[in-house]
């Protein structure tokens, strides 16, 4: 065995008490095998592999974890420094900040060689080319001189790979390696982590929050929570037939091919604090299948198949696949309109880019927007997927009049909105709002939130007194918050509840058209699948219209009835989701498709055939 | 169009309120605590902030108290003791028990003088940063707010500011109107809003080009009220640092002027006439009691002043000193 963890447990000491972000797991790894690690944010599971590497500062951690019989937790600081290069590779989220920026990548990686190794300069030199051309670098031998800046997103992850690959250790933690990426790099760099796990015998750890990802590289999975192993097995079976109601609640909330017409199994309530010691199973204030003796003790683990173990006190054979319900016609009376809302003609916008000549008086023109032509239809949801880059957050923000159009029109209800005055301007407001990607960011953290949702109704002199207030708390109430939270901070709300906050500000003015822009990316699964269940009972409640911007496409797949694929400033494809995801005619739109992780392949190939969500358009 | 009803069932689990609650069974719920709370717990772990503060809340009280002093020592700050305080050769007496610090060159008794000094210090330092404060923080959110031209007016103008010589010009300055209390505070004005604009102008740059405040423009918010909702909150954390550091600057400008006879006039009692009187004729010679506690006093409120502010700043953004925290746990050991 490789690598055996037993009963690790990090404690972390806070200004409010011990944090207990890891409570006693046990795993084990073989050499070339794939270990995905699968949690939602504070599930514990990227502290637990820091605190076994010696990279959880200020962390308590007890336990054994030893890697080739050697335990890594009573290493001193020296041995830890040894082991990490040589023995353990790592690759983080984040590419740009783990590469320094002022030295060049060949000098990173040869510093990583001379470290622990000695050799002559040449010899280092054509070690690393040779490991960049490895890890897909083209011209190695004339990039090895480049600085960090100089490279793509996915060319610094790279970068990164060969650094951690660069002496051959058994053993590559990758940390979310991938969440920052495009999906197009995304598959590319899963490829060649598999293609490089197959030429050296390399074990790989991954954590991830993204089952998709699992479903393409892991052998066995892990899926934590609230800082505990709550279920095992391996990826057909913990994907396709998880017994835990947490993995099957993870697997319900995550959309995927064919998930259009599905009610997304979203998990009630909540992550719970890591502050609070329960005895008990973490999972218990949001199971709904809880039991007494849940609230008591952790479960012991039981047996549901040979390799499949799960935590949990439900009976073996409530093991099986996760089934999304079909929304029956009745329910989803798509409104058909053909009335345009909104019409997009020809839109440009273009951005000062860097000066140039002599007195930097002229300057590059970059356009983010290029000629894009798109007609909004009341009542629908129109959805605009692209990967970073491909202007659509831009479109977003000249769609609500937040930034000038350089070219082209933007009609709203038949008007030309860039011709309005400043008091016509205003007026558009109440009719076209926008909920933002950050919820962390597009909340003011100094105001209170009944505050933050009274602004619209204030601006625009809706209402005030006491009737501003019953105004905000219905608000809340329709967003699905306790209306008596209104004297709060955003500080004390999660990531999903400051997501309600933002749709009940956007909400306050009776809008008739809401942008949302990537308003589920930055959240966990789980608490994804409520904003968005929340988004579509709002859509047929209220009557709004969308444009839903994300890069995810079963994000998209699922909320959307129309898409338009964007590339590069220019809408490359529209149409109704089921042509684009069933036949899609661009070659860009076909890459997209075939880079996005496919969940089903994994759930399909164990499920018994009865299973709806395999018999997606895909 | 908004209806007041219940959500519909697609999202009727999703509230996401009280669900232990609903089992019947007690959890403990975590509760947060306010910004300010928690500024307020890090500061009282932090002993350095505490003597600070200790040190000028007595200041504060004995200023606030003067009169009664003054009344309970029977002395007052401008009266002279030509038979107590001063000797037949016409020196001052030292400390003793009728003058507890001493008299000075005119036999006024130095501790009833100390005490006004200080009134007169902290009152003249907290209107001049309070005005700093106001003229800075002003200047510098409209400058980062609007940009373009009416930011590079108001650059220009904190640039000049700062690069006058702020000694020979407050000379010149005060020769010219002549110096009186509102003179000083003016005078420390002019010269303290300008860095305060430099902070204040790049937070704003920073927070302008954050997501609540476009949130708020697609609101339909109108500039003034951006700034005064959502930019000035966020800037109330660099503001009180700042004002913190302000107050000993401006207690030290103001003990400068009145030293050169350029802030207030005598017979009212400051640290900076006061120590201008040990100077003259060398008077600290023969009475080192009217150089050393002007000077302790200056020297005392000025320290505990910066370090408070030192305290309040780490006390409020606790990443920049993340390493300083780091080490106190691996030193102190989590375990105890």
């Amino acid at each position: 065995m490789l690598l055996t963890v037993e009963n690790l447990d990090v404690t972390f000491s806070t200004g409010d008490g011990p944090l207990h972000a890891v409570r006693g797991i046990s795993f084990e790894l073989d050499h070339g095998q794939t270990l995905g690690v699968v949690g939602e944010s504070g599930s514990g599971k990227s502290v637990s592999t820091q605190a076994m590497v010696g990279l959880a500062a200020g962390a308590q951690v007890t336990g054994r974890a030893l890697l080739l019989g050697r335990d890594l937790l009573t290493m001193t600081p020296a041995e830890l420094s040894a082991v990490r290069g040589p023995q353990i590779g790592m690759v983080f989220q984040d590419p740009l900040s783990s590469l320094h920026p002022q030295f060049r990548i060949g000098w990173q990686i040869a510093e990583a060689i001379h470290k622990h190794e000695r050799s002559s300069a040449k010899n280092v030199r054509a070690r690393v080319i040779k490991l960049l051309d490895e890890v897909g670098i083209p011209d190695p031998d004339k990039r090895i001189d480049d600085y960090p800046h100089q490279f793509s997103g996915g060319m610094r992850q790279r970068v990164m790979i060969a650094l951690a690959l660069a002496l051959r250790p058994a053993l590559l933690v990758a940390d979310e390696p991938t969440t920052a990426l495009d999906v197009t790099v995304q598959a590319q760099l899963l490829d060649l982590m598999q293609d490089l796990q197959q030429k050296h015998g390399t074990a790989i750890l991954m954590i991830t929050h993204d089952l998709g990802v699992v479903a393409g590289v892991a052998d066995d999975v892990i899926t934590m929570y609230g800082g505990r192993i709550v279920e095992r097995g391996t990826r057909a079976e913990v994907l396709g037939r998880p017994h835990h109601p947490y993995t099957k609640g993870l697997l319900g909330s995550v959309p995927r091919g064919g998930s259009q017409r599905t009610i997304l199994q979203s998990i009630p309530g909540q992550p719970l604090s890591l502050l609070i010691d329960e005895p008990g199973c973490p999972f218990a204030p949001r199971c709904a299948f809880v039991q007494d003796s849940c609230w008591e003790r952790f479960p012991v683990e039981q047996l549901i198949s040979p390799t499949q173990k799960s935590n949990c006190v439900l009976p073996a054979d409530f093991a099986g696949p996760v089934v999304l319900p079909v929304i029956t016609a009745s329910d989803s009376e798509v409104k058909k309109s053909d009335e345009t809302l909104a019409r997009i003609s020809d839109a440009r916008v273009e951005f000062d880019g860097a000066r140039k000549g002599l007195f930097g008086i002229k300057r590059n023109k970059i356009t983010a927007v290029d000629g894009v032509t798109l007609d909004i239809r009341a009542g629908e949801t129109l959805g605009i997927v692209g990967e970073s880059g491909s202007g659509k957050s831009t479109l977003a923000r000249a769609l609500t009049g937040l930034i000038p159009l350089s070219g082209g029109i933007i009609e709203f209800e038949g008007e030309n909105i860039s011709t309005f005055s400043a008091a016509q301007r205003h007026a558009l407001r109440r009719d076209v709002q926008m909920v933002f990607q950050d919820p962390f960011g597009s909340l003011n953290q100094q105001r209170r939130v009944g505050s933050i949702i009274a602004d619209p109704l204030i601006i625009h002199k809706i209402a005030d007194g006491k009737k501003l207030r019953t105004r905000v708390q219905e608000l809340m109430e329709l967003v699905g918050l306790n209306p008596e939270h209104y004297n709060r901070f955003p500080a004390e709300f999660s990531g999903g509840q400051r997501q309600r906050i933002g749709i009940a500000r956007a909400l306050a003015l009776k809008p008739k058209l809401i942008v949302c822009d990537e308003p589920v990316s930055a959240l966990d699964v789980s608490i994804q699948a409520q904003i968005l269940n929340l988004l579509s009972s709002l859509q047929s409640e209220l009557r709004l219209t969308y444009v839903f911007i994300a890069h995810d496409l079963a994000v998209v797949e699922h909320i959307a009835a129309r898409v338009a694929v964007m590339y590069q400033g220019k809408i490359v494809e529209t149409g109704l989701v089921e042509q684009i995801y069933g036949a899609p005619t661009h070659e860009y739109t076909r890459s997209l498709l075939a880079a996005a992780p496919h969940l089903d392949d994994v759930t399909a190939g164990v499920a018994a055939p009865q299973n709806t969500t395999s018999e997606g358009v895909r | 169009m908004m209806p007041e009803s219940t959500l519909s069932s697609g999202t009727e689990a999703d509230l996401d309120n009280d669900i232990p609650a609903k089992k019947g069974h007690p959890h403990k719920e975590i509760v947060a605590r306010s910004p300010l709370q928690l500024v307020w717990t890090r500061l009282r772990q932090d002993p350095t902030a505490m003597v600070s503060a200790a040190v000028i809340v007595l200041v504060i009280i004995s200023a606030l108290a003067a009169p009664l002093i003054a009344s309970w020592v029977g002395h007052g700050p401008d009266e002279q003791f030509r038979k107590e305080g001063l000797t037949p050769s016409g020196l001052p007496t030292g400390p003793s028990q009728e003058f507890p610090l001493g008299a000075d060159n005119l036999g006024r008794d130095l501790f009833v003088r100390l005490i006004y000094g200080g009134q007169l210090s902290l009152i003249v330092a907290f209107v001049a940063t309070v005005g700093a404060l106001g003229i800075g923080t002003l200047v510098g959110m409209t400058a980062g707010f609007m940009r373009g031209k009416v930011d590079t007016v108001l650059t220009w103008l904190m640039d000049t500011t700062l690069s006058l010589p702020q000694l020979l010009f407050a000379i010149s300055l005060v020769s010219l109107v002549g110096p009186s209390f509102g003179t000083t505070v003016i005078v420390i004005i002019l010269f303290s809003w300008a860095p305060i604009a430099r902070v204040v102008r790049g937070q704003t740059l920073s927070i302008r080009e954050r997501e609540f405040v476009e949130a708020a423009r697609s609101l339909g918010a109108s500039n003034w009220r951006i700034m005064r909702v959502d930019v000035l909150p966020n800037l109330i954390v660099p503001i009180l640092v700042y004002g913190t550091l302000l107050i000993p600057q401006a207690i030290v400008f103001e003990a400068t002027l009145s030293f050169l006879g350029l802030g207030v006039l005598p017979p009212t009692a400051t640290w900076g006439n006061m120590l201008a009187a040990a100077s003259t004729g060398s008077m600290y010679t023969v009475a080192w009691w009217m150089l050393v506690f002007p000077s302790a006093a200056l020297l005392s409120v000025t320290l505990a002043f910066n370090l408070l502010g030192d305290s309040v700043r780490d006390a409020l953004d606790p990443r920049q000193t993340l390493f300083a925290r780091k080490r106190r746990i691996r030193k102190n050991g989590l375990a105890s």
